[in-house]
């Protein structure tokens, strides 16, 4: 019985065979030139060319980039605040207007927000996965958003998300020893509450 | 080899620049540039896409330079960040959309340009078209596995998996470019399991 490709790539990565495998191997010659044929391949892929140098240098468009990310994260930081007091005004005055009993489901009218400066990263962590659960508790959202909420949920979800990825990144070390994870887990719990208060306004649109 | 064993800088780059000195941040920029798009340009099927993506990779490495703690090398930290930014685009909906898109659109035709037609090399260029037909999970093993020296456990990893994973994707994209690139040389010997000699 021949080799297989996977045992032949084994084979070639020194990687443990079985020895009737490795027997086969060096007998027969359809098999030798296979295992020839996998190192020359990854030969041929090493030698690759790189990718063609472009016209544009790009540095100049990074910086632009950056700073803009600067701007919108400070602006964001800045508004993200006033988004949740302003989602809350508006889940009042709904409620106040149609006469609204606030459900006793646990994503209804979520309680406002306060991040403590001496807050752990465990107890920032907690309170964002809480936030997971009323959030993922939510109704789906509706087919046909309003732009008024669709458009800062969207951003705010692109907040969680460039958030989850920072986070993941310093995920392998142990999270004291990584400077800036426990202003991550602040920030994601901030975006995450207003994306909470956002969510909840969305769906009373929709139930009203 | 990967590009990226060529490329490290002095510490001292990486503390300037986590400081904000312009002319560190540039010349991270501007010895990892090469190596991010490369990579990103094999993990990706879209030169554009991988443009921006490489772009997207800097402007993540400059913004989180307090998270490199200098334990592993710099060079490996920058192919971290490319290698999960290129997952986190081929996961996307929107890229399996759009592949999906142009499956039907283009089924026979050849959209990208591949580097190699850039430096008119015939056997590169075979490669590298072969590379482009292989399914996104495939390529991304055998470009992380044979080129850049990941191993199957670190790439089940990366995918959500196990080692296994990453053991059977090598093993399907050796066959595929192999019937790619020798269409008449393939014989059935080797390829199944349970031929008989």
């Amino acid at each position: 019985m021949h080799a297989r490709i996977d045992e032949l790539l084994s084979l070639r990565d020194g990687a443990t065979v079985d020895a009737r495998v490795r027997a086969h191997v060096d007998q027969c010659g359809d098999c030798a030139a296979a295992l020839a044929g996998t190192k020359s391949l990854r030969e041929r892929l090493r030698a690759l060319p790189p990718a063609p140098a472009l016209a544009a240098d790009g540095w100049a468009e990074l910086q632009g980039r950056l700073a803009v990310q600067a701007g919108r994260r400070r602006r964001l930081a800045q508004v993200a605040p006033f988004a949740a007091a302003a989602s809350v005004a508006a889940l009042a005055l709904f409620a106040t207007l149609r006469g609204f009993d606030a459900p006793s489901h646990p994503a209804a009218g979520p309680e406002p927000l306060v991040v403590l400066d001496d807050e752990s990263v465990e107890e920032l962590r907690a309170r964002s996965q809480a936030l997971d659960e009323l959030l993922a508790a939510m109704p789906q959202r509706p087919a046909v958003a309003r732009a008024g909420t669709s458009v800062p949920i969207e951003t705010l979800e692109a907040e969680v998300q460039w958030l989850d990825h920072q986070l993941s990144l310093a995920g392998a070390e142990p999270d004291a020893a990584v400077p800036g994870t426990e202003r991550l887990w602040r920030d994601r719990v901030e975006v995450m509450d207003s994306l909470v208060r956002l969510r909840y306004v969305e769906a009373q649109h929709v139930a009203l | 080899m990967s590009a990226f064993l060529d490329s490290d800088l002095p510490h001292d780059t990486v503390s300037r620049a986590r400081t904000g000195a312009a002319d560190a941040q540039e010349a991270i920029y501007r010895a990892f540039r090469q190596p991010v798009r490369t990579l990103a340009r094999r993990l990706v099927p879209s030169a554009a896409q991988a443009e921006d993506l490489a772009q997207d990779v800097f402007i993540e490495v400059l913004q989180s330079l307090a998270r490199f703690d200098g334990r592993g090398s710099f060079a490996g930290w920058v192919r971290a960040i490319t290698v999960r930014k290129c997952l986190m685009h081929l996961r996307s909906p929107w890229h399996r959309g759009r592949r999906w898109v142009e499956a039907l659109a283009t089924a026979g035709v050849e959209t990208e340009l591949p580097e190699a037609a850039v430096a008119n090399d015939g056997e590169a260029l075979d490669l590298e078209r072969a590379l482009a037909k292989l399914g996104d999970t495939a390529r991304v093993v055998v470009w992380l596995h044979d080129v850049e020296g990941y191993t199957h456990a670190e790439i089940g990893s990366l995918l959500g998996g196990t080692a296994s994973l990453s053991k059977s994707q090598l093993a399907r994209a050796h066959a595929r470019l192999r019937e790619l690139l020798e269409p008449d040389g393939v014989k059935t010997a080797c390829m199944p399991a349970s031929t008989n000699c």
